[in-house]
């Protein structure tokens, strides 16, 4: 036999068993447009399905909006400190250093001069009559990945040292922040989790209805010696169908909403970046975002199929 | 094919009894009818035959293999190669005469040209070739019941199972109905007829029983 003979056998075993599947599924993929077409109650169940999930995002929206004064503005960690009147150059340079030697802190001492031209920058008033006089301040910020537990200590710690008068930090707030932010997170999630119930189950109550339309049809085919896992496939075929429309509804429902006010959204929920304009990224979330919808309505019908039961009772 | 029921008993929850100890061989290419009244236990032996319910007691034997120990693969090769042929014809309405009768063979993954082939040729048989196009729902009760004659026959089954399909026929199609029974048996299929007391009729070499209150008596 000749080298590219077994190739070409091999390709042409494997477009008719190609055929053999497209002509034994011809009729689960007709019957399920059919189904899809003629499901009068299921369509009108999944357009309220359609509004009832734009909830989604309309709800991120108003649970980010409020999120994001805090978790924008207080996002880095930083502490206070004011030393003592009295206090040298050199005591401060040695503070200085012993703040620095922790993790990657950024320590900003601040001269008497200099807090005074800032806190009067900030009030508007002209400084030039003033009497008062300042202490020397230093404003350490530390890194955004440091645990609370350790920002607290080390502020604790600095806070004891014996040239400081009096220290502040915004370590409460922000454990406020967080607290918010990882309650808003999984507010997200159970959202999302109990819409994919309910979009399960309303594949399932469609699909239900989907089987009145198809019980003729199921009669005859099991008189015909059809397999019920034949039989339950148009019903499997039409859930998915209606899982990729309203999941691609879904989607661009939640972009219109999200394009208003979506940093938490994007970053958590994979919708579409239309500020960034990150198109590469994007398509991957969509993807992920269809394929629960899908999953989810073929999951009902799933469920619903196997109710179609071939029984025989005795009169 | 041949099947065979062994001490078969059936009965329902409440304790009716549907067949009562049935002991039956239906030979390889027999032709057999059993007659009864309403009730009488004939359509629940055509699905016990089938293998779509299950007797309470006793075995029934196809080729001489148990059909409760079928694979669910070989029960479902099983029933295709047994059509069953009902007193009220189900057909799909929304599909025309020549996609209901060709459904399973499609389902089967058999050729297009073979199909249609087979189609045309028990459409032909049972005089309804020009209705190739119409709609079942738009014709005569008689004329869906030769449609699913003609479904049965392009299947080319073993073995068919009969449950009193003469109620929606007028005299000449049971004739031609009878004669067209009468090849498919010559030609090796086995064929078990179960109709009502009352509309029982003569067909030449046929075996004649009687089922009375799911018991077995000959004619």
């Amino acid at each position: 036999m000749e080298r590219g003979a077994i190739p070409c056998l091999i390709r042409i075993f494997m477009v008719s068993q190609f055929l053999k599947i497209y002509r034994t599924q011809q009729w689960s993929f007709k019957t399920s447009i059919y189904l899809f077409r003629n499901r009068k109650l299921g369509n009108f169940i999944s357009i309220a399905t359609i509004f009832f999930a734009i909830l989604i995002p309309s709800t991120l929206v108003v649970v980010s909006g409020s999120l994001m004064n805090i978790v924008q503005n207080e996002t880095r960690p930083y502490s206070y400190f004011i030393f003592k009147p009295d206090v040298s150059e050199r005591e401060i340079e040695r503070f200085v250093e012993q703040a620095s030697e922790l993790w990657e802190i950024k320590v900003d001492v601040l001269s008497p001069e200099k807090l005074r031209n800032k806190f009067f920058e900030s009030l508007g008033i002209d400084i030039i009559n003033s009497s008062l006089n300042f202490p020397y301040s230093a404003q350490v910020v530390y890194p955004l990945h440091i645990t609370m537990d350790k920002f607290k200590s080390h502020h604790e710690n600095m806070s004891s040292h014996e040239i400081i008068q009096s220290a502040e930090s915004n370590h409460g707030l922000l454990i406020r922040a967080r607290l918010a932010e990882k309650g808003a997170i999984g507010f997200i999630w159970i959202t999302l989790l109990i819409i994919t119930i309910f979009c399960a189950l309303v594949s399932y109550v469609s699909s239900k209805n989907v089987l009145l339309l198809y019980s003729e049809e199921i009669k005859s085919l099991i008189l015909s010696g059809l397999a019920l896992k034949t039989i339950r496939l148009p019903i499997i075929w039409c859930g998915a169908m209606n899982g990729v429309i309203l999941g691609t509804l879904l989607y661009f429902a939640s972009v219109l909403l999200a394009e208003q006010s979506s940093i938490l959204i994007n970053e958590y929920l994979f919708f579409l970046d239309y500020h960034s304009k990150n198109w590469g990224e994007s398509e991957s979330h969509t993807l992920v975002l269809i394929l629960a919808s899908i999953t989810s309505y073929t999951l009902g019908a799933i469920i619903a199929s196997r109710q179609i039961k071939a029984e025989i009772l005795i009169e | 094919m041949r099947i065979e029921f062994l001490n078969c008993s059936a009965r329902n929850e409440i304790g009716f009894t549907a067949l009562n100890n049935i002991n039956l061989t239906l030979r390889e290419g027999s032709f057999n009818i059993i007659s009864g009244d309403d009730k009488s236990g004939k359509s629940f032996l055509l699905y016990l035959a089938r293998g779509q319910v299950k007797s309470t007691e006793g075995k029934v034997l196809i080729d001489k293999d148990p059909l409760a120990e079928f694979s669910r693969k070989r029960l479902y090769l099983h029933q295709q190669n047994m059509p069953l042929l009902t007193k009220n014809p189900e057909l799909i309405g929304r599909l025309n005469v020549f996609d209901n009768v060709s459904l399973p063979l499609q389902i089967r993954g058999i050729g297009q040209y073979e199909i249609k082939k087979r189609v045309r040729n028990a459409l032909k048989q049972l005089d309804i070739r020009h209705l190739e196009l119409a709609r079942p729902k738009n014709l005569a009760a008689g004329v869906r019941q030769r449609i699913c004659i003609a479904r049965c026959i392009a299947l080319r089954p073993k073995a068919i199972l009969i449950d009193d399909i003469f109620f929606h026929l007028n005299s000449k199609e049971k004739q031609m109905v009878n004669e067209l029974l009468i090849t498919l048996n010559l030609s090796g299929a086995t064929i078990l007829l179960v109709t009502d007391i009352t509309r029982i009729h003569r067909i030449e070499g046929a075996r004649y029983l009687t089922l009375w209150r799911g018991e077995l008596s000959p004619a």
